[in-house]
This record gives C-alpha cells, structure tokens and sequence, in this order.
C-alpha cells in the first residue's frame, strides 16, 4: 500500500494549485494530489477567504502519494518562495476518518445506502462505530397534510477509517448518494522523518 | 402498576395545570365581562389576550412538525382539543350566550361547510390516477406543472397536488437534479394555481362563505398570471440548466416501448362539475333562512353542503377500489384538517369579534398598524408564511372590514369593500394564497409534497434551506413586482 503525506504550505491557494498542477505534470500526471479544501479538511470562514484575497495568504493543506509529495516538497524549497509558498511541514498520513450521517425514508434508499456504502468498504477501509436502525410507523402510511411522518425511516451514522485513498472513495460514493451526509476527513499523522523529506 | 394517564400522554399533573390555566382565564375573562357596558358587543368587551389560544394552535401547527414530528403526529388531536378547552371553558363562563351563539355560529357557517368542501374535493381528486412514465425533461416537467397550476383551481391545491406529484417523480426517477423541480411543483401546483376560484385554496373558500362573491376570485387574473408566468419562467431556466448536467444517458430518449399516458377515473370530473355548480348555485341563489341551533343559516348553503356530500358519495362508490389504493388514498387528510380546523374555528372567534370591532376592539393597534394594499399583501403573506393561510386570510378580511367599515354588518362590508376598495380585498387574497408557497408550513400540501417526494428518494431541501435557496432568489422578486404593478 503505497505511503501519503500531508504537505501544509503558507501562501495563496492559486498560487499552490498552479505549483501543483506543475509537479504533476512533471511526473506525467501519473500521480495527483488532493487538496485538503476539497476534501473539506480545512474550514474556510471567510475571514480567511478575505485575508487570503487582500493580504499574503494562509495555510493550505495538500496530500499526494509518496513520489509526489517529495517532487512538491523539493520544488516548494527549491523555488516555492517565489511563488510566495511556504513549506510549513510535512507529515505522513497514517490513516484518515471520514464521519458520516445518512437518514433516508424509504427501503430502496436504504438498501442503495447498505450496498454502496456499508456492505463493500474500499481496500483497507474499515467501519467504526457504526450505528444502524430502522423505524417504521404504520400509522404514518399516506399522505398527511399538517402531521406529516414517515412511514418508514433508516438511520444510520459512524464513521470510516482507513488509508486515505480508499477514505476519498468513500467519500465519493457517500457524496452520491442522497440523503447521506459527510463530515470533514479527519487525518492521523506522524512525523515523516527528521529532515522532513519523505 | 403505571399511571393510566401516561397512556393518554398527558399526565395527571399536566391536566391539573391545564384547570389551573382555565380557572385563571375564566377569572380574567369575569374581569373584562363585568368592565365592559351592558349590552356591547363583544368585539368590544373583549380583552387582546383572548387572542392567544388562537395564536397557540397556528403556532403549534406550524412549529410542531418541525421541532416534535413524532410527538406532533401522535397527539394532534389532544393538543387542538386543549387549545380549543382554553377558549371556549372561560369564554362560555364569562360571556354566557353571545359566547355560545358566537361558537355556533362559526361552526355551522364556517367550520362544516369548510370540511364538507375539503373532504369532497379530497375524495373525488382521489379518484383520478394517471398512469405513463413520461421522460422529465424540462418541457415535460414544465408542462406537468402547468397542467397543475391550472387544475389547481377546479380541483383545489391538496387534490392538483395528490393527482400529479407521483407521475412527476416518475418522469424524474432518473435524474439526478430533481429538488428543485418539487419545489416549484410547490410554489405554482401547491399555491400559487389555487387562486382563481374559491375551490383552488381554503383561504378563499372562507372569504366565499363571508360573502365574497364566487366569481370575484376570477379578478386576481391578471396577478396570477403575472407571478405563474414569471416562475414558470425562473423554473424553465433552472432546469434547463440542471438538465445540461444530466448524464448523456438521462437526457436520451429512452428505448423500448413507452407506457403510454393515460388517466382512469375520467368519470369523476362529473362529480367535479356538480361541487362547482353547487358552490356557484349557492352563491347567487337565496332560498330562504332557517335557525340550526339558534343561527342563521340560509337554505341553499345547507342544500349546498347535501349536494356536495352526494358528490363525495357518488365519488367514492363508482371509482375503482384499485385506482385509490395505487393513489395511496387515505382518509388521514380530511381528519387532520376535521380536527385541526375544529380548534383553529373555536379559537379564531374572540380575534375575528375584537378585529370587526375596529378602532373600538382591543386589537386596534393591529388595525391601525397595516393601512395600505401593500401592507396588507405583505402582512397577510408574511404571516400565510408561518401559519395556516386560511384563518391568517379570515383574520385580515377582518382586520380590513373593522378599518374600513367599523361595525357595518360582514356582507354588506365585504361587498362595500369590493365596489369601493377592491385592493383591500386582493392584497389580503393573494398574498394569503401566493405566500403561501414561502415556507413548508405556508399551506397545508407542501409537507406532503415534500414527504411524498422524500419517501420517493429525492433529498429535498432543509426548512431554512428551502427559503434561502428557492424562497428568496425567487419568489420575493416576483412578489416585489407584485406589489409594484397591483398595490403600490
């Protein structure tokens, strides 16, 4: 299972996706990264959009495979300044959680939700926590027009853990699904050695 | 051994506050009974606080199924009853037969002739079912809603609502872009159609049965079509944006046969015919009056009310058992509007008395606060927003009628109201009806079109959601024009 690191640089995100997209196509596109924004790693209030529009910059967070990450790495320090980029740190991912929430009213949806998202987990990916229930009131069959309540309801919320591509396949799958909701990707990190070179 | 009253879900201690709160209203109420002259009406007499029952079950109503949905649908009954007991205990006690007289009245005047229009027109809309699976692009979906929005009128919103929202799930079960769709199915099928006659949306059935003349509601034309245009227009844009998104697959022509559309149950537009030409008869027909329990009713509103039962009757015995079960027709509708409604007609009595009242009721600052058209198009809808737009609709023709023509008999005013300040009358009409449409909670069918449309896995919108994202983009523009070409 090939090893992912977490970049954290300081600058403008343009700026860093520009870079990026440079790395990549130096290694034929081979390899891609993912930005932390994309995976709603990073809260972005707008007081930091402002910030970052009007002054220097902020923090950004970049994953990328092995190979990658050292392209990026060096190139941030060999030229990374000029583009206004900071290496900050870099640090390898152990494994990423994704905490998800879904609540759907009808049994196709439910089944949809258990054959896509909880029965074939990706490579490594393992639930945790997972909490699953159905509800169903007979009582509610019908259309109502002021006491409206479903007659049936499936519940179900925890969470995925393991490395993170197979954690971005899991969010893509949640992410097309209805009714299911995903939190922000959580990432466990330790340092990556004492250089910082991967 | 448990208590028995927890099964009830109101514990012993609960229905000893509830005496407790009655006892201290009838008190209040002996206070206000003995500071008024002898003789006056009772708009008059009648404290502003009088009013809270009222706002009690609209609130409940309204916040209910979004904060205790379960608790909501399981005890309704109990909790109409109990805001209808906090009325009527003190208000009979302290008023004695002018208050009993008030009751009667609106519940033989206003409350069963409104269920009986409600249940008949759910009954026979329940009897049509159209079958097909259309392809939803956006000229089908759009000519699915138009058809609704047109219905809408004859068959009310509930029964254009029933009658069309599964065959447009089914024309989009495979698009990926559908929310938006069911929302404007709301906005046009749910509201905004019903406008045209006292038929299409309850609010206007109550101004019918306050002596609003049937054929008057055909006026607000030209403000329908303004707004139905306009966001059918909105709708369009939308979806066609939406459908470029489609996969290539979706948006393809689907192979293989196609089960063509058809309609069963074609035999209950005679039923329909005769709801509309009892409602219209009894509009411009007098036959008398005679006393029911001591209130005036007139002949042809009670033959009315028989022949719509028979509708109903001949409804439900010539259409197929079939044709109702695939349309998941159920009678739960007509009783939650048969309880609710009962609470909602007991408790709107003191409001409606004290806001006929005008400046002389305890409600004339409400009186005074809303002065023109506009006003009373934003108020009216503001308000049609959060709470039922049926008993907000009754609430301000009355506040219009007190302002406008204090203590002249009701249909004499309404028809004074007409000739002479007809806006007044529009405001209140359409911003009841089209405003509807602003929240889930504006009118009775938009949860159910929602619920209907989740259980069919289409990920509708959050409450808030729903007005950030389709109420203020695009309705509230069209309502500013609104009020810009009509009412300013």
């Amino acid at each position: 299972m090939s090893l992912w690191y977490e970049i954290i640089v300081n600058g403008s995100e343009d700026a860093l996706r520009g870079f990026v997209a440079g790395c990549e196509a130096a290694l034929a596109g081979k390899e891609v990264v993912v930005f932390g924004h994309d995976l709603g790693l990073e809260a972005s209030p707008i007081s930091q959009r402002l910030q970052e529009l009007f002054a220097a910059g902020s923090h950004h967070v970049v994953c990328a495979p092995a190979k990658l990450a050292r392209e990026i790495a060096d190139a941030l320090r060999a030229r990374g300044k000029e583009a206004g980029l900071d290496l900050e740190s870099i640090r390898e991912v152990v494994r990423a959680r994704l905490p998800f929430f879904a609540e759907a009213f009808s049994r196709d949806i439910a089944e949809k939700i258990r054959q896509k998202l909880l029965a074939s987990p990706s490579t490594g990916v393992e639930g945790e926590h997972i909490e699953e229930s159905e509800a169903r009131d007979p009582g509610a069959r019908g259309a109502e027009l002021y006491t409206p309540q479903h007659a049936y309801v499936f519940r179900v919320a925890g969470s995925f853990v393991g490395p993170l591509p197979g954690i971005i396949e899991m969010r893509r799958r949640a992410r097309d699904l209805p009714f299911v909701r995903v939190k922000a990707v959580e990432l466990e990190t330790r340092p990556a050695d004492v250089s910082g070179r991967p | 051994m448990g208590n028995p009253d927890q099964g009830e879900g109101v514990p012993g201690s609960g229905r000893q506050r509830l005496a407790s709160a009655a006892a201290f209203a009838l008190v209040l109420f002996a206070r206000s009974a003995d500071a008024g002259e002898p003789g006056a009406p009772l708009g008059f007499v009648l404290p502003a606080w009088s009013a809270l029952p009222f706002l009690g079950i609209l609130l409940s109503i309204a916040l209910f199924p979004l904060l205790a949905a379960r608790f909501w649908h399981h005890h309704y009954p109990k909790i109409s009853a109990a805001w209808a007991a906090a009325l009527i205990v003190p208000f009979v006690a302290a008023y004695g037969s002018p208050a009993i007289h008030e009751i009667l009245h609106m519940a033989i005047v206003d409350y069963l002739p409104f269920i009986v229009l409600i249940g008949t027109l759910f009954t026979i809309g329940g009897g049509f079912l159209i079958r097909g699976t259309p392809r939803g692009s956006p000229a089908v979906n759009a000519a699915i809603i138009v058809i609704g929005t047109v219905l809408a009128s004859w068959i009310g919103t509930t029964g254009a609502a029933v009658l069309l929202i599964r065959p447009l799930l089914r024309a989009n079960r495979d698009r990926r872009h559908t929310a938006h769709t069911v929302v404007f199915f709301i906005f046009l099928v749910a509201n905004i159609g019903g406008a045209l006659t006292p038929l299409g949306d309850p609010p206007l059935f109550l101004g019918f049965l306050h002596g609003v003349p049937f054929f008057w509601t055909l006026s607000l034309w030209k403000e329908v079509l303004l707004v139905a245009l306009l966001t059918i227009a909105a709708y369009v844009a939308l979806d066609v944006y939406y459908w470029r998104r489609e996969d290539p697959v979706v948006r393809a022509p689907r192979p293989g046969p196609r089960e063509p559309l058809r309609i069963d149950g074609w035999h209950n537009v005679i039923f329909l015919a005769g709801v509309l030409a009892a409602v219209i008869v009894s509009g411009v027909w007098h036959a008398g009056g005679v006393s029911v329990l001591g209130v005036h009713q007139e002949v042809q509103n009670l033959l009315r009310d028989a022949c719509l039962l028979l509708m109903a009757a001949g409804s439900w015995l010539t259409t197929a058992r079939q044709t109702r079960e695939e349309n998941e027709y159920t009678w739960g509708p007509v009783r939650e509007v048969a309880i609710l409604f009962a609470g909602i007609f007991a408790t709107i009595v003191p409001p409606l008395l004290m806001l006929r009242a005008g400046e002389h009721g305890a409600l004339a600052p409400v009186v005074r606060a809303v002065q023109m058209p506009a006003g009373f198009f934003w108020v009216t809808g503001g308000l049609s927003s959060f709470l039922d737009n049926a008993p907000t609709y009754l609430t301000f023709l009355s506040t219009a009628l007190g302002r406008l023509f204090p203590g002249v008999p009701e249909r004499e005013a309404v028809l004074r109201l007409i000739a002479e300040q007809g806006a007044y009358l529009q405001a209140v009409a359409t911003g009841a009806v089209f405003m509807g449409a602003n929240t889930y909670i504006g009118n009775a069918p938009n949860f159910m079109v929602k619920s209907i449309a989740e259980e069919a896995g289409i990920e509708m919108p959050s409450f808030f959601g729903y007005i950030a994202r389709y109420t203020l983009p695009f309705l509230v523009p069209i309502f500013l024009l609104v009020t810009w070409v009509f009412f300013s």
